[in-house]
């Protein structure tokens, strides 16, 4: 088989599906349905660049995240990695294909083992794909507790001693230690603090820059994504609805869906006033997601057509940006909201504050 | 005074093996009638410890070991444990952040409003109550009340499970509910209209609200005012324009300066470094020095006390405004 690679392109993901069985009954059991929780994604990733999978939860984006790891099969479809489909790759193929693609999870209280000290932690990924020997491993360890952030001494720790953005910085050495091209990062600030969450996500950023790693971003916080990516990608109910460059999608919305996410963030302005209009009602249940386009049952906009037809992924522009709308053409210009300039005492306190950060901690005396 | 809640220099303490500790370390704070006070701070820094201190809650080996509660004229430090009993859920009610723990899983939704409100009713007759649950699940906009009142709570989402906790916590039209992260475990579609309810519902009935939350996106659409916690003291007060207007404290500024904007683009976000210290290692003088990028010897070794700088804007830090003192280091 051909490969689809091209220049700088790290991972291609073709159709990918995956549908869950429903069953029902205990003696008798038979299939009630099917859960299609992700249902022919298709996207491409290129190197050093981050990709964001953003949507509420159920809307299939973790799955989406664990089918690229080949941490589950999928039920259709391909995921091209540096040319080759690792959907068909086995045994010793697949273990070597992962040195190069990891995962940094959402929690970080349950993705460390307690047991076991951090240093341990750090080496045993090394140790899985052999790689070094004891010395030069524990070197390795000293090496990465630097990078994000942490002292040689920690490795001795475990884990309940760490608070959770320390821990978060565990996770994420831990996905470094063996140097991947790809890391998948699964809602990695979703659980911290705001105050953490800002050094969490520095900390990607300047690893992004000094290591050229590619990142597929798993996130619901559309400011976080906004902040990470190069370019986004909204999914709602196992497909993505809405695809570009970041600037692009941002800016101009063009699907339904991706403008009711945009307007429902609440915005840090006590100033503003409140006009936006939420859809009501929830997520419809995957087992049995509305026929056509699945948002018509949310959408001001539906027309007959998507009740019954499902919108296939449609440029709107040369920029790669694409919608899965019947009616993006028509649909009234978004107003995007802009947030209104900061007040100057606020403006002149922070700006001072940015400097003594960038002064160092040391001013602190 | 016109306040419908005013909580006097309350101190919450916790018994450990290394002694008491003050998860709360005198805070005053006070909540007007039908306004949302909003509390901010990051986890850690007292804020839930102080709303189950004001519902006479707090878990053993916790305990309110100074202060005054005034509730509506009466402290409610004071009270007797039956008429707390009695005061608790008719009028002050409260929501907590996991719609998906608050239920109990093998009752109907239905059963356990008709229990909260049975609580203080006595009297009424089942059906009567039954009529009145259905028209509080209306009330908070659930679709199809009378088919949900005979629904489990795994058959519900999130979000409907948070209303049907709202539509419990209202049953008894309560003059205060405190909500502590009512919107943190659901997605931002279902935050929104969670919101708007809380805030349409807050119009018609005029009850006060204590929202406790870290989202300063959140306090910004629901407060009217804002209290900054910091390691169990409030660090700075002022109205939710001036907080964002006016920061003053300069961890307000960290808040502040770590959330991703929507609309700026800037390269790096100001996190603030390191974390809340735990109450059993707190640094001498201001609790936040050792992460603060304004602090200096003095800061060191004098604890700041809240002080006034404005109409009804306090804050305890000892070189507020920042901009004064950066002339003065070299």
């Amino acid at each position: 088989m051909s490969t689809p690679r091209k220049d700088g392109l790290l991972l291609e993901v073709v159709d990918l599906a995956k549908h869950y069985k429903v069953n029902t009954g205990l003696v008798f059991s038979r299939t009630a349905g099917t859960v299609k929780a992700v249902d022919g994604v298709a996207f491409q990733l290129k190197r050093g660049e981050t990709l964001a999978l953003v949507g509420e939860s159920g809307c299939g984006k973790s799955t989406t995240a664990r089918l690229v790891l080949r941490l589950i099969e999928p039920s259709a479809g391909q995921v091209w990695f540096e040319g080759r489909d690792i959907t068909t790759l086995g045994g010793s193929e697949l273990r070597a294909m992962r040195r190069r693609m990891q995962i940094v999870f959402q929690d970080p209280f349950a993705s460390l083992n307690p047991r076991m000290t951090v240093g341990a932690i750090l080496e045993e990924p090394l140790k899985v794909h052999g790689i070094g020997d004891a010395d030069t491993r524990a070197k390795r360890v000293e090496e990465l507790l630097g990078l994000v952030g942490l002292a040689p001494y920690h490795a001795k720790r475990y884990p309940h001693e760490f608070s959770g953005g320390q821990r978060q910085r565990i996770g994420i050495a831990r996905a470094l230690a063996v140097e991947p091209d790809l890391v998948v990062c699964d809602e990695p600030v979703s659980a911290l603090d705001v105050s953490i969450q800002a050094q969490v996500v520095n900390l990607l950023k300047d690893l992004q820059a000094r290591l050229g790693l590619s990142y597929l971003f798993i996130a619901h916080d559309l400011a976080v994504v906004k902040h990470m990516a190069d370019r986004v990608a909204v999914m709602y109910l196992g497909r993505i609805v809405e695809i570009g460059p970041k600037d692009a999608v941002f800016a101009t919305p063009r699907h339904p869906y991706t403008r009711t996410l945009l307007s429902a963030i609440p915005r840090p302005d006590p100033h503003r006033e409140t006009a936006r209009q939420i859809p009501g009602g929830d997520v419809p249940s995957p087992m049995n997601p509305p026929p056509g386009c699945h948002f018509h049952t949310r959408c001001a906009f539906a027309s007959e057509l998507c009740r019954t037809q499902s919108p296939a992924l449609r440029p709107t522009d040369a920029s790669g940006h694409m919608a899965a709308c019947h009616h993006f053409e028509t649909l009234p210009d978004v107003v995007v909201e802009r947030d209104r300039a900061q007040a100057p005492a606020a403006a002149k306190r922070l700006a001072l504050y940015a400097e003594r950060r960038a002064r160092g901690p040391a001013s602190a005396g | 005074m016109n306040d419908l809640l005013s909580i006097e220099d309350l101190r919450t303490v916790f018994r450990t093996p290394a002694g008491e500790v003050s998860a709360v370390a005198g805070v005053s704070l006070s909540v007007p009638r039908g306004k949302t006070l909003g509390i901010v701070g990051e986890s850690g820094c007292g804020k839930s410890v102080l709303s189950l201190s004001t519902m006479r809650l707090v878990p053993p080996p916790g305990r309110v070991a100074a202060g005054r509660i005034m509730f509506d004229g009466q402290d409610l430090l004071t009270l007797p444990d039956a008429e707390m009993r009695a005061l608790r859920g008719r009028r002050i009610a409260m929501i907590f952040q996991e719609p998906m723990t608050s239920l109990n899983p093998v009752f109907t939704v239905g059963d356990q409003i008709v229990e909260a409100m049975r609580a203080h009713d006595r009297d009424a007759s089942d059906l009567v109550l039954k009529a009145r649950a259905i028209a509080a699940l209306n009330r908070v906009r659930i679709p199809a009340p009378e088919r949900r009142f005979d629904e489990y709570p795994h058959q519900m989402s999130g979000g409907m499970r948070q209303r049907v906790m709202i539509a419990m916590a209202l049953s008894c039209e309560p003059d205060l509910l405190i909500a502590d992260e009512p919107t943190t475990a659901l997605d931002v579609t279902v935050q929104a209209q969670i919101l708007d309810l809380l805030r349409d519902l807050q119009q018609q009935t005029g009850m006060a609200i204590i929202l406790i939350t870290h989202d300063l996106g959140v306090v910004a659409e629901m407060a009217d005012e804002v209290a900054v916690m910091y390691a169990g003291r409030v660090v700075e007060r002022a109205s939710a324009k001036a907080i964002f207007d006016d920061p003053q404290h300069p961890y307000t500024l960290g808040l502040l300066g770590s959330i991703p904007k929507l609309d700026e683009e800037h390269d790096r976000l100001l996190a603030i470094e390191g974390a809340v210290p735990p109450p059993f290692a707190l640094p001498t003088g201001c609790r936040f020095h050792p992460r603060c990028v304004f602090a200096d010897a003095a800061c060191k070794a004098t604890d700041p006390s809240l002080r006034r700088i404005g109409d009804a804007h306090q804050v305890a830090c000892l070189r507020a405004p920042v901009e004064t003192i950066v002339d003065a280091v070299a």
